[in-house]
């Protein structure tokens, strides 16, 4: 059998070598599709109801409180304070009470075992010595009950990292699924009554494909549910003389 | 092992990197079996509780136990904690009863001597019990601090008058495999609850209760008396 010789290996190398580069754009091409018609998605669900007309006066604050009774989630503090300042913000930006003052001020009457469930609740509350007064103080006509959470719900694919003295890298693809789920229950300390609900759900499925190098494509479902929230908040704060239903 | 391996080596670069891999093993031999430790001291102040007060002259006195309260848990293949509770909670005893007697007075000993004679009723908390968890799987996302305080109410000479479990629940979200921030979050709240218990419903326990129309009826039989 005749060997072949070392310009023939050369051009055999040369090859195998371009061979390997082309399969390996594909495969990084592959991912990158299949990542950007996956990913970057957040599906929402944004829901609005009114029982009853609402307005901002001169001088009267808003305070997002976090339901605390439940076991399984509670509104996280980042996601509040989001939706806080997003109500701040601008033009015709609404006052946002400090959640720890108003907690503080109310102390033991806004605690997770003592706070009112229902508006029904409220004028009992007030009737108590010295809680009407304290509630003036704090200037607040709205409490904003914010209760959901954001969950990782489902998750797969397969990526792995290897390092060794002659580089690293990752090879594969790794997806999840998030979903951020909140309710706002709008109660008017002016009239003792609940005003209204505003629930949104964005839902978001996050890729990593990685051909050497990881490129996250990051479903951001909870900063969405936060601009969503707020701007809705904002609407049924503010425009309180939509119709009611 | 790592010796022999560099002995068989050739050159510097061999023994470069074995010097690595004996570095590696060194780490992972110290790591190895080890759990981290965490301490968790509650630090912060507590609001005053917006209640009427009891027309009523207390003395207060912090027992030592309570003042140097420490709880120390390992969970086994995980963490170690150390919490600092004796602090905290005097912060915490100090607003509630101001808030919810006339007058407080602290008292150095029991039983209060001299002092005693112009009181109505001596508190003394106690912490009994303190336990917490943390999650240690995908599902719980919380960590969770549970707690007991026992409050022993005598009369200035001493009687009992009552002797009240008051618990105090809470929970944080978890970050990290060290939620040292998050026990220090739930441990908060656990004793803010505490503490709202106390002062809204010390008036309505039934021993204090009984002592409570006990002193109210002798005060109208004295002012009747003349």
């Amino acid at each position: 059998m005749q060997r072949p010789s070392s310009m023939q290996v050369a051009d055999r190398q040369l090859q195998d070598s371009g061979l390997r580069h082309a399969r390996m754009l594909l495969a990084l091409a592959f991912i990158v599709a299949i990542a950007l018609m996956t990913s970057g998605c957040v599906t929402a669900d944004i829901e609005q109801v009114r029982h009853s007309a609402t307005g901002v006066e001169r001088g009267e604050r808003i305070v997002i409180l976090a339901r605390q009774h439940h076991n399984s989630h509670e509104a996280e503090d980042d996601f509040m304070q989001c939706v806080g300042n997003a109500l701040e913000r601008g033009g015709r930006g609404l006052e946002i009470a400090s959640r720890k003052d108003f907690l503080n001020g109310l102390y033991p009457w806004f605690e997770p075992a003592t706070a009112p469930l229902t508006a029904e609740e409220l004028p009992a509350l007030l009737a108590r010595p010295g809680v009407a007064e304290q509630l003036t103080l704090t200037g607040v006509r709205y409490v904003v009950w914010m209760d959901g959470m954001t969950d990782r719900v489902d998750g797969g694919g397969s990526l792995a990292c290897a390092i060794s003295p002659a580089g690293g890298g990752c090879f594969g693809l790794g997806w999840w699924e998030t979903d951020s789920k909140y309710e706002a229950a709008i109660w008017d300390l002016k009239t003792f009554d609940q005003a209204g609900t505003i629930s949104t759900d964005y839902t978001g499925r996050s890729v990593v494909p990685a051909v050497v190098i990881p490129i996250p494509f990051i479903a951001r479902t909870q900063a969405n549910a936060c601009r969503g929230m707020a701007d809705q908040l904002h609407e049924f704060l503010v425009v309180g003389d939509a119709p009611i239903g | 092992m790592t010796q022999s391996a560099c002995q068989y080596g050739v050159g510097g670069r061999s023994l470069r990197g074995c010097s690595g891999i004996a570095a590696l093993l060194l780490v992972i031999a110290s790591t190895a079996g080890c759990t981290s430790t965490g301490l968790v001291e509650v630090e912060t102040s507590f609001p005053a509780p917006l209640v009427e007060s009891l027309p009523l002259r207390a003395g207060v006195f912090f027992p030592e136990e309570l003042r140097g309260f420490t709880h120390s848990e390992t969970i086994p293949q995980h963490s170690q904690w150390h919490f600092e509770l004796g602090g905290a909670s005097i912060e915490l005893f100090n607003p509630v009863f101001s808030a919810l007697f006339d007058q407080v007075t602290l008292l150095e000993q029991l039983p209060a001597g001299e002092q005693a004679a112009y009181l109505d009723l001596i508190v003394a908390p106690q912490l009994e019990r303190f336990e917490f968890d943390i999650p240690r799987n995908r599902d719980v996302k919380f960590v969770e601090v549970w707690m007991q305080y026992r409050l022993y109410v005598y009369t200035p000479d001493g009687t009992p008058i009552a002797e009240w479990p008051v618990t105090g629940y809470g929970k944080s979200p978890a970050s990290g495999s060290m939620p040292r921030n998050s026990l220090h979050d739930a441990t908060v709240r656990a004793m803010r609850e505490a503490g709202a218990t106390i002062s809204i419903r010390f008036a309505s326990q039934p021993d204090v209760r009984d002592w409570l129309q006990e002193k109210s009826n002798a005060k109208t039989i004295v002012n009747a008396g003349g």
